[in-house]
């Protein structure tokens, strides 16, 4: 009796919610015209500060980042937002950062708790002048397609203000496969079974089955309807980048929306190229000022011709292999003909191409269609092996590069680009900005995390059973049956989560609207993780010194200068002022008793490279050849902590045609977690897995360039005379 | 069934009843003032009754009852309690993992909701005595004012804080700079890397008052209390549980 008066009050009862307030701010006519006025603010950098930040940051309210967190993971426990606020201010000791939870995993609760948390930062430092570290709220809207055509992938939505007057009232999260994992629990249905197996310490397991549950429990917000109109307490959607701008500007609010793992081919469909992003309706040119080149799910930077998948009109094909590069699906053939008695006969050769179309049948899940597989089996297919930390199953037609080089030519007289300025982040789901400052703790610092044992790996990711001679045929319903976990390839993945990188803003002032301007004129770079100093200018602009972010017209020969120093090596622990104030206890609960800890010696920047991107004139113009890195590579002397390169292009005039430049410093080799990727050579790979096959206590550090890479210059040729 | 079973059902018996001391009934209320039915003794709660005949109506596209919805509800209601008898009786919450996952839930949200509830209510001294204790969450940094003679890394104009001048300058540097009194000038570096700072302002750091930083404070006491509570209870019940680990995972 006592118990089904204690199961109604509490499962019965009914829970309180408290809902978010439409904010009621009027769209200021000159909206657009301020931020048009932001963009050319850009000053030289001289004088100017140089301040260190993640712009891409989870907290459990995230659902995968809830997930992450709990033991079975090899997580800590639940860390609330507000341990971001602390992280910021005494581990990595940023200057600015912003929670960017998925849309999809919020709910007006949790986006409240989102924003009190931001604005509960910025309240000691309200009446200051010189804020010690700054906050921005925001989300990600997590966008995942089954198709290239209907995938736009992520981006990152940030917001100037931290009131709830200059917020909108709720987050905008995608349809489809991101937000039905993060509201559906019928999608994460083996999760529920954890709880009993982990009995009596089930509380995260628990917590995490309620938090998909309760974001589940809000309505879908009506279609047709202005996003300031709308209730308060519905789920508000877009499909697409065009709805998604659309329903930002509706509120009018100062918002910057910053694309992010384009190259990702943990849930980028083969075949996906940036093309169709280009197009007016798909570009907010005011909205999209930046673009994440690097987080610590890799690098998204350089292009490259390789491709996952082929395109013909019978459908897929698999792409014969390169010195360089061999498709998974070329590698999943490869697999089944070594389990072939015969090698070379003929029904070992249909096994082999059976075993190519199962894998690109389910994509993403490829790895599935071989019984028996392991990690290793697949050597480093998919993988971009001459890239500097390349993101897991690199896209290269969704890189940076490729998105800059490429034209849009709906109206051919008027071809379009993406004009964007660069920055990295650490895209951390464990509430700590900035995990780049130092190279440790790999299961608590990056997302490498994994089952703790063999039973737990196989609850989570279903028994792979045994090899077979033939590979295994699935339609989408049939996978739909396997371990949720399984398809996701998290086991392969682990490798490639690394530290993260920063974005370092030029600014005149310690302000948040300094901080915005200078991201609104993409007067910002980004860096692996290292506090690398870099400045990139054009020396002869029409009205002298300009940054790197600016864009003009441009008819002589530019002239360019590039100085950069490198990061302070990192001495052990927490320097003596944070431990006397904060204490030991805190810091080692919060990031493992390790802060930015600076020692006096400047690592050296070894060499600067420049590179050239020609903007893409017509469309049969092979954007292979368009891309040129590096263009210019400058050594830097050694003895000064500074490199100082000046450089000019001669043949900018002769081309005619819109150009971009940047600037990457190359920093001394360093150990780094991760560095190695899967750590293959000669056709064996040793992969360092985030569960019980690699010692946690083993940080996979394999020496790696650190770098920083300038916003480009972008210089237009103008009209032919 | 394996002993860890029968362990696991018999901690959450003993977390159901947790939870009904927690939440229970409080011995001074009228039994009878709120009740729409009683089944087994068991009141069905006006508020609840409530509850679903506005939510019967919500889903009319009149938005409004029909002349037996009222009927309705309270009969379904008494199903309910019927339903959740017989699911007791044949130990649904020791099998059925989602009726586990609610009830410890909510557990975990009553014990964060009371101990927010009892730190809400503290008082001025409660948070004074948090923000004494924790001076580091509520300080504003120093600042420095220098000009910079020589060195190869420019300093930024302004006012800057001691993270700043270090990012130019290197940790020990900065801090002997951050030692300068105003119009005192440091030597700095060695050889042909020499260079000098002068001191041309100082506003030290400070602490921000207690009513400047009242909602800081009252926002850190409340987790601090909050995630306190949780891991206090468990700590308990784990001394009084006896938890016996047999297999190594």
């Amino acid at each position: 009796m006592l118990l089904v008066l204690a199961f109604w009050l509490v499962y019965g009862g009914g829970k309180e919610q408290h809902d978010g307030e439409i904010a009621q701010v009027a769209l200021a006519p000159e909206h657009v015209a301020a931020r048009a006025a932001g963009q050319k603010r850009a000053a030289p950098n001289e004088t100017n500060r140089i301040l260190f930040g993640d712009l891409h940051v989870h907290t459990t309210l995230s659902v995968d980042a809830f997930m992450w967190s709990l033991p079975l993971m090899g997580g800590e426990g639940v860390h609330p937002p507000a341990d971001a606020c602390d992280f910021a201010r005494f581990c990595s000791q940023l200057d600015f950062y912003a929670l960017t939870d998925h849309a999809e995993a919020l709910n007006p609760r949790t986006w409240k708790m989102s924003r009190d948390s931001v604005r509960q930062c910025n309240a000691v430092a309200a009446e200051s002048a010189q804020p010690d570290v700054i906050a921005f709220t925001g989300y990600e809207w997590t966008q995942v397609g089954l198709t290239p055509e209907e995938h736009y992938g992520h981006k990152n939505v940030i917001f100037k203000y931290d009131t709830d007057e200059e917020l909108p009232a709720r987050p905008i999260s995608a349809p489809g496969l991101a937000a039905r994992a993060f509201s559906k629990i019928s999608a994460l249905w083996p999760l529920l079974t954890l709880p009993v197996r982990a009995f009596p310490e089930q509380q995260s397991y628990l917590d995490f089955a309620r938090h998909i549950r309760e974001n589940g429990q809000y309505p879908i917000c009506p279609e047709g309807v202005n996003s300031k109109e709308l209730p308060p307490t519905c789920r508000e959607r877009a499909a697409s980048p065009d709805v998604l701008f659309r329903k930002i500007n509706e509120w009018g609010l100062d918002t910057i929306v910053i694309p992010h793992g384009s190259t990702w081919g943990f849930y980028t469909p083969l075949g996906y190229t940036w093309d169709k992003q280009l197009r007016a309706d798909l570009d907010d040119a005011n909205l999209q000022r930046l673009v994440e080149v690097f987080s610590g799910h890799g690098n998204s930077e350089e292009y490259r011709s390789f491709r996952s998948a082929t395109f013909t009109e019978d459908g897929m094909e698999c792409p014969e292999p390169t010195d360089d590069y061999e498709a998974c699906c070329w590698r999943a053939g490869e697999v089944i003909r070594d389990r072939c008695e015969d090698p070379s006969s003929d029904l070992c050769q249909q096994r082999v191409d059976k075993a190519r179309a199962d894998y690109l049948r389910v994509a993403l899940a490829g790895h599935v269609t071989l019984p028996g597989e392991d990690v290793p089996d697949w050597n480093e297919c998919g993988q971009c092996t001459d890239c500097y930390l390349a993101a897991y199953q690199y896209r290269p037609a969704g890189s940076v590069q490729y998105m800059l080089a490429k034209g849009d030519f709906e109206n051919p007289d008027e071809p379009r680009h993406a004009t964007m300025g660069f920055i990295a982040s650490s895209d951390n789901h464990s509430a700590r900005p900035g995990t780049g400052y130092k190279e440790f703790a790999r299961l608590q610092m990056t997302d490498a995390r994994g089952a703790p044992s063999e039973s737990w790996r196989k609850s989570m990711f279903g028994d792979r059973g045994q090899p077979e001679l033939e590979s295994t045929t699935y339609t989408i319903d049939t996978l739909m049956e396997r371990p949720p976990f399984e398809l996701m390839w998290m086991e392969r993945q682990a490798s490639f989560f690394i530290t993260g990188g920063l974005v370092a803003v030029h600014v005149a002032e310690r302000s948040r609207e300094a901080i915005w301007d200078a991201m609104q004129s993409r007067n910002v770079y980004g860096t692996s993780g290292d506090r690398i100093l870099l400045w990139f200018d054009l020396k002869n602009g029409p009205e002298g010194v300009l940054p790197m972010g600016s864009e003009l017209e441009f008819s002589s020969t530019p002239k360019f200068e590039v100085r950069a120093a490198g990061s302070f090596e990192q001495k052990p622990g927490c320097p003596p002022d944070v431990i006397q104030s904060v204490g030991e206890e805190r810091l080692e609960q919060i990031c493992a008793g390790e802060c930015y800890n600076p020692g006096d010696r400047r690592r050296r920047i070894s060499r600067i490279e420049v590179i050239r991107i020609q903007r893409q004139r017509t469309e049969d113009e092979p954007i292979d050849d368009l891309i040129e890195d590096p263009w210019k590579t400058i050594p830097c002397p050694e003895g000064p902590e500074l490199c100082v390169v000046e450089f000019e292009d001669p043949s900018y005039g002769e081309l005619g045609r819109d150009l971009l430049y940047y600037a990457r410093a190359i920093q001394e080799p360093t150990p780094t977690v991760n560095g190695g990727g899967l750590r293959c050579r000669g056709g064996e790979c040793e992969p360092c897995y985030g569960n019980f096959r690699t010692a946690g206590d083993d940080d996979c550090l394999v020496d790696t360039e650190e770098r920083a890479w300038s916003s480009p210059i972008f210089l237009l040729a103008g009209p032919e005379p | 069934m394996s002993r860890s079973w029968l362990l696991a059902g018999g901690m959450l018996v003993g977390a159901a009843l947790a939870v009904f001391y927690i939440v229970r009934v409080p011995d001074t209320v009228e039994p009878t003032a709120d009740a729409v039915a009683w089944v087994n003794d068991r009141p069905i709660s006006r508020s609840s009754y409530a509850n679903a005949l506005q939510a019967v109506a919500g889903d009319r596209k009149s938005g409004t009852l029909r002349e037996d919805d009222r009927e309705r509800v309270l009969q379904r209601l008494i199903d309910q309690e019927l339903l959740i008898d017989r699911a007791i009786e044949l130990g649904l919450p020791e099998r059925d993992p989602q009726i586990r996952n609610q009830l410890a839930t909510a557990m975990i949200e009553f014990l964060v909701r009371r101990a927010e509830d009892e730190a809400t209510a503290a008082d001025e001294a409660a948070l004074r005595a948090f923000y004494e204790e924790n001076h580091f969450r509520f300080e504003r940094s120093p600042q420095y004012r220098v000009a910079l003679e020589g060195g190869e890394v420019p300093l930024p104009d302004g006012l800057l804080l001691a993270k700043e001048l270090e990012q130019r300058l290197g940790p020990s540097a900065a801090r002997k700079v951050a030692e300068l009194e105003v119009g005192e000038l440091a030597i700095i570096g060695e050889d042909g890397g020499r260079y000098t700072v002068r001191m041309l302002e100082r506003r030290d750091g400070t602490l921000v008052p207690f009513n400047e930083a009242r909602d800081a404070v009252e926002a850190a006491y409340l987790r601090d209390r909050s995630e306190a509570a949780v891991r206090e209870f468990l700590e308990v019940a784990r001394q009084h549980t006896d938890i016996r680990v047999e297999a190594q995972p």
